[in-house]
């Protein structure tokens, strides 16, 4: 067992509040991604849960034990950090021996672990190197090594992929993937980077501002974002956002008018929604360019994909409408399209921020 | 192309022309002149006759050169390791330290080192005084009775070496600091999740990363206390200079007092030999072990 | 560039030029009042110090139109001899400067002293017959002058009135009685006892006093210190040299005399009233006089001649005296001479003034005037112009010299017990005799 669960965590440095009242359950063998822009506190949460830095309130339970009140080393967690924090003066095998050295292992029992870890990250032949001596991508993997070694309730990363180059971040990507997937370990992944989170992650938990805004599966909160903030920052190019001039009920559902273009009728149900300062919210592969479409526009700047086209197309109101059409679209930057809108994939938002889908 | 290159090399030896003048004039030429004196009878001013190895034979004969070497070895000992380890004890804790509290502790351990030699002098004198000193107190609880330490002989090294200690360790402190701070938080951080004990943390991540400042600071402790002359020099004031006599001051003896330039030159190329041979030796050691 | 550069020039040419200017005007005005400088440099702080400032500066009220000495106090001992001896080497000495008489053979030797010819001495009418024989050839290296005595210094005992008079140590003249003798003395020191807990009050660490108290005893026994031969301590003076240091070693193991005690200190217990005696030089004298002036001394103080301990009154002694530097490469001229030669003279000639400070002039006619024969205390030990004893002549004697500190590193030790007597004298004259060689 080695679920964690967060029970209204806060943290302030003094007067500055960085985190307020975070809850969460992680179930033992997720691989839970902490997702949101700079600032919004998902780093100092994972550091809490590590024990490097100290919980102003609430609790944190690890595998059924309370720990937030316990040293670091007594967590059973195991951490890797962005610049990977390996102990320079020591030999990779010392830097991935030295967790169990302090708790006493036999020799050979920690020779055999070594070992054993290296093979599996592959890192056998660089045993006996320093640091010093290794690539960005090498370290990366020795720092997962020392990880690994320990055998720990749950692995901590804090942005590990953030200080390889593009390439190499794809590949290592999928080599955590490939290694979760082989050792089951509960895995906290801190990140910006929302391609990470989605392939990466059993569950996201989306951070902006101090709180948590939405935790869910990968698709969960790409289809049904909790808030507009959540269906802003997550998915490329960011969904589109109109203010809604007009409701009305047709049979049930609601029909959004906005912009002077016809009333877009939705899966959203009528009742419960607000009547006033409503956004309109649609993702570009649901407004398609089409010849009969009822929304009409002016392309102002069209993006060629290659195996799709976006857009982006300019309303009446002046407001942004990013619509998509094929790798091959014939559209022109200034010409005049008409768009067609499912609105079986349309939400709205109140001004709260708050969503409003499609029956479930 | 080439022209280019020849005038980067006009330009280069330009700049260092007035490093190497001022090096020659002020240390070259003075040091051979200082190996030539030794083979003279030179007074302290003005030039004397060539009388071959003489001084050197002398010296070796000479009951109160081996008194100065053996003096000064032993202020090395009691100095060198203390200071460094001392420095490197108060560095730490200091390191601990945030903000306005670390700049303040750290001022007060530095101030002693901007003192100059005869106010730290002054000062300890007083602080031992038989009469008055507040170093008094624990001393006769310790030997019973006031007890003149500048005055008796087996305290008297001991005690110049904590005065020296005091007054100089603050610059140590300070390499130590800035070596401690170059050391990134996230090691120690990872070390905490290693499960290693503050010991552990000291002995196999703090000691071996500030190795490189601690090898430094040996060295320059080595060099500058090999040549220890002010605080003997004014704590044996008033007392008995011989038996607690060091190497520079027995050259400072035999040039000013003796008028024995010549003389005082052999054994200023003895302590000139002594500091290279000592120096180079604890470097490659050093090194080894900071390849070890 | 360059246009910067131009005006730059021409106001440092004009800066140069006011500088040239004012230079000319300054020399100028000397020139018209054709009045000479004497640098002086001397060693004397303290008492000694304020007397001769008082004495300089009537000599230059004296001279207003000719000759003005421009005073230099530089630290006593090893730091004047020092920068005087190196001073002289590079022509950036005095034209005058106080010189102890003990020195004279070490200044010689190392280069640091001209030649004072005795017609030059004789036209301000200083001679031979002017000064105590012994005196005046203190001043001598191979029959030439190369200094003249100011003053004759020596050690004497002070003593507190009223509890010598408390332990019947008195005599009917006032003066005190009964303490001629090693034995004697040491009985006197036990009577006084009873009125202090450190009857005698005598510098018991580094040089100066031991050397000069050791010198006294040693030489009440015709001790040698510096045979004809060369040798330190001849054979038949060693027991001589034990007995006069084991009687100083029997003051601090009685608990008579304060173990490793300073020169300051020593002066303090006896200004406290602590001790009854203390041996110092007369030097101390202004500052019992000045004490007891501000009615701050607490009691009635005298000053004797040191008591004969052994066969024959015999007394340390050295004298301040007058060099002049050989300042090389410096042509001295004639006026400068005259200037100098006329400072010596007339320093000598008011040395009454100087006696205030304890000394003894060293200038006949001062001497034997009825003023100083009246003075006191000085007229009290005056006798001992008469038992001086002046230190070896030997380079490697005089003040801060390598005997002196033989004397810190082995009589003051076997004052204190750190080391027999026998003991110290062997290993003093192995010392010096291995530096002499």
């Amino acid at each position: 067992m080695s679920d964690i669960v967060l029970k209204e965590v806060s943290k302030s440095f003094g007067a500055v509040s960085v985190l307020d009242k975070v809850s969460m359950h992680i179930q033992s063998g997720e691989f839970i991604v902490f997702l949101g822009p700079s600032g919004c506190g998902k780093s100092t949460l994972l550091r809490m849960i590590a024990g490097l830095e100290d919980v102003t309130e609430g609790e944190i339970h690890l595998g059924g034990r309370r720990v937030d009140q316990l040293p670091p080393n007594e967590r059973g967690v195991a951490m890797v950090f962005q610049n990977y924090a390996l102990y320079p003066h020591m030999t990779v095998r010392d830097n991935m021996s030295f967790g169990l050295q302090n708790v006493g292992t036999p020799k050979p029992e920690i020779i055999r672990r070594v070992d054993d870890a290296a093979r599996m990250l592959e890192i056998t032949q660089l045993l006996e190197r320093k640091p010093a001596q290794l690539s960005g991508g090498q370290r990366q993997r020795v720092a997962i090594g020392r990880a690994i070694v320990r055998d720990p309730k749950a692995f901590l990363l804090d942005e590990p992929l953030s200080n390889l180059d593009a390439g190499l971040r794809v590949r290592t990507r999928l080599e955590l993937a490939q290694l979760h997937n082989r050792i089951r370990a509960t895995m906290i992944f801190v990140t910006h980077d929302q391609t990470e989170a989605m392939t990466l992650a059993t569950r996201i938990v989306v951070m902006n501002n101090r709180r948590i805004e939405q935790i869910g599966t990968p698709m969960e909160i790409y289809s049904r974002p909790a808030t507009r903030f959540v269906a802003g920052f997550v998915g490329s190019p960011a969904m589109s956002f109109l203010p809604v001039t007009a409701v009305s009920d047709v049979g049930g559902k609601a029909a959004f008018s906005f912009a002077g273009q016809t009333p877009v009728t939705t899966s959203v149900p009528f009742a419960g929604l607000p009547t006033s300062s409503l956004t309109f919210g649609i993702r570009a592969e649901a407004a398609l360019v089409d010849p009969n479409g009822a929304i009409e526009g002016v392309a102002d700047v069209v993006e060629r994909l290659g195996e799709r086209s976006l857009i982006y197309t300019r309303l009446a109101d002046g407001s942004t409408l990013v619509a998509e059409d094929n790798g091959v679209s014939t559209v022109q930057a200034g010409d005049p399209v008409r768009i067609a809108i499912d609105g079986n994939a349309a939400m709205v938002f109140d001004d709260a921020g708050k969503a409003y889908h499609a029956a479930a | 192309m080439i022209r280019d290159q020849r005038r980067e090399w006009v330009a280069a030896y330009l700049l260092i022309l007035p490093f190497v003048l001022i090096y020659g004039v002020l240390f070259l030429w003075p040091t051979v002149q200082m190996v030539y004196l030794s083979f003279t009878d030179a007074p302290l001013i003005g030039p004397g006759k060539w009388i071959g190895i003489e001084n050197y034979v002398e010296m070796f004969d000479d009951r109160r050169f081996w008194t100065s070497v053996r003096n000064t070895s032993y202020f090395v000992a009691l100095t060198v390791i203390p200071n460094t380890l001392i420095g490197l004890a108060i560095a730490m804790m200091v390191s601990r330290l945030k903000g306005w509290q670390q700049s303040v502790i750290l001022a007060m351990f530095f101030l002693p080192y901007i003192l100059p030699v005869s106010v730290v002098y002054r000062i300890w004198n007083w602080m031992f005084d038989l009469q008055f000193g507040i170093m008094q107190y624990p001393l006769t609880w310790i030997f019973g009775k006031a007890t003149p330490v500048f005055r008796t002989q087996w305290m008297f090294m001991p005690a110049v070496a904590l005065v020296t200690i005091w007054w100089t360790c603050g610059f140590n402190i300070l390499l130590f600091l800035s070596g401690l701070r170059s050391i990134s938080t996230d090691i120690y951080e990872a070390a905490a999740l290693d499960n290693a004990s503050r010991w552990t943390i000291f002995r196999r991540i703090t000691w071996p990363l500030i190795w490189p400042v601690t090898a430094l600071v040996l060295t320059i402790q080595l060099i500058l206390q090999l040549k220890i002359f002010d605080q003997v020099y004014l704590f044996v004031q008033g007392g008995r200079p011989d038996p607690s006599m060091v190497l520079v001051q027995y050259i400072y003896n035999s040039a000013f007092q003796k008028n024995e330039g010549g003389y005082a030159a052999t054994i200023s190329v003895a302590l000139f030999v002594i500091v290279i041979v000592v120096s180079v030796l604890q470097f490659q050691f050093l090194r080894a072990r900071g390849e070890k | 560039m360059a246009l910067g550069f131009t005006p730059r020039e021409d106001n440092v040419k004009n800066l140069f030029k006011i500088a040239m200017l004012s230079t000319v005007a300054l020399l100028s005005v000397g020139g018209v009042q054709a009045k000479e400088d004497v640098v002086w440099w001397d060693f004397l702080s303290g008492g000694d110090g304020v007397r001769m400032k008082a004495l300089i500066e009537q000599f230059n009220t004296e001279h207003a139109d000719t000759i003005t000495i421009q005073p230099t106090t530089l630290e006593w001992g090893t730091p004047f001899y020092t920068k005087v001896q190196t001073s002289a080497a590079v022509g950036e000495g005095p034209d005058v400067m106080t010189y102890h008489l003990s020195r004279v053979p070490l200044g010689v030797q190392s280069g640091a002293l001209a030649e004072i010819s005795a017609t030059d001495l004789a036209g301000v009418g200083l001679g031979p017959d002017t000064f105590a024989p012994a005196n005046w050839e203190a001043g001598q290296s191979d029959g030439k002058q190369y200094a003249v005595p100011f003053d004759i210094h020596s050690i004497v005992l002070y003593y507190n009135k009223d509890k010598l008079a408390e332990a019947g140590l008195l005599g009917a003249d006032g003066l005190p009685t009964g303490l001629d003798g090693a034995d004697n003395f040491m009985a006197a020191l036990e009577k006084l006892k009873a009125g202090s807990d450190i009857p005698l009050s005598v510098q018991t660490s580094g040089d100066g006093t031991p050397w000069r108290v050791f010198y006294s005893l040693f030489n009440q026994e015709d001790g040698v210190f510096l045979g004809e031969d060369g040798t330190f301590f001849p054979e038949e003076s060693i027991p001589k040299a034990v007995k006069a240091l084991e009687t100083m070693a029997s003051w601090v193991e009685g608990g008579f005399a304060p173990a490793l005690t300073e020169y300051e200190g020593s002066v303090a217990l006896f200004t406290s009233g602590e001790s009854a005696l203390h041996l110092n030089g007369v030097w101390e004298v202004p500052t019992m006089t000045d004490l007891a002036a501000k009615g701050e001394l607490g009691f009635e103080w005298g000053a004797i001649a040191i008591p004969t301990f052994f066969d024959h009154p015999a007394t340390w002694a050295d004298s301040h005296g007058f060099a002049i530097p050989n300042n090389v490469g410096k042509e001295v001229t004639p006026e400068k001479k005259a200037a100098v030669l006329e400072v010596i003279s007339w320093m000598n000639k008011n040395s009454l003034a100087w006696a205030n400070a304890g000394h003894i002039p060293a200038y006949s006619p001062v001497r034997d005037s009825e003023e100083f024969k009246t003075m006191q205390p000085n007229a009290t030990y005056s006798i001992l112009a008469d038992t001086a004893v002046f230190d070896p002549k030997s380079v490697l004697a005089g003040v801060a010299s390598p005997v002196y500190d033989a004397v810190a590193n082995y009589i003051a030790p076997a004052m204190n017990g750190e080391m027999s007597a026998q003991e110290a004298i062997d290993e003093m004259k192995a010392d010096l005799q291995d530096q002499a060689e």
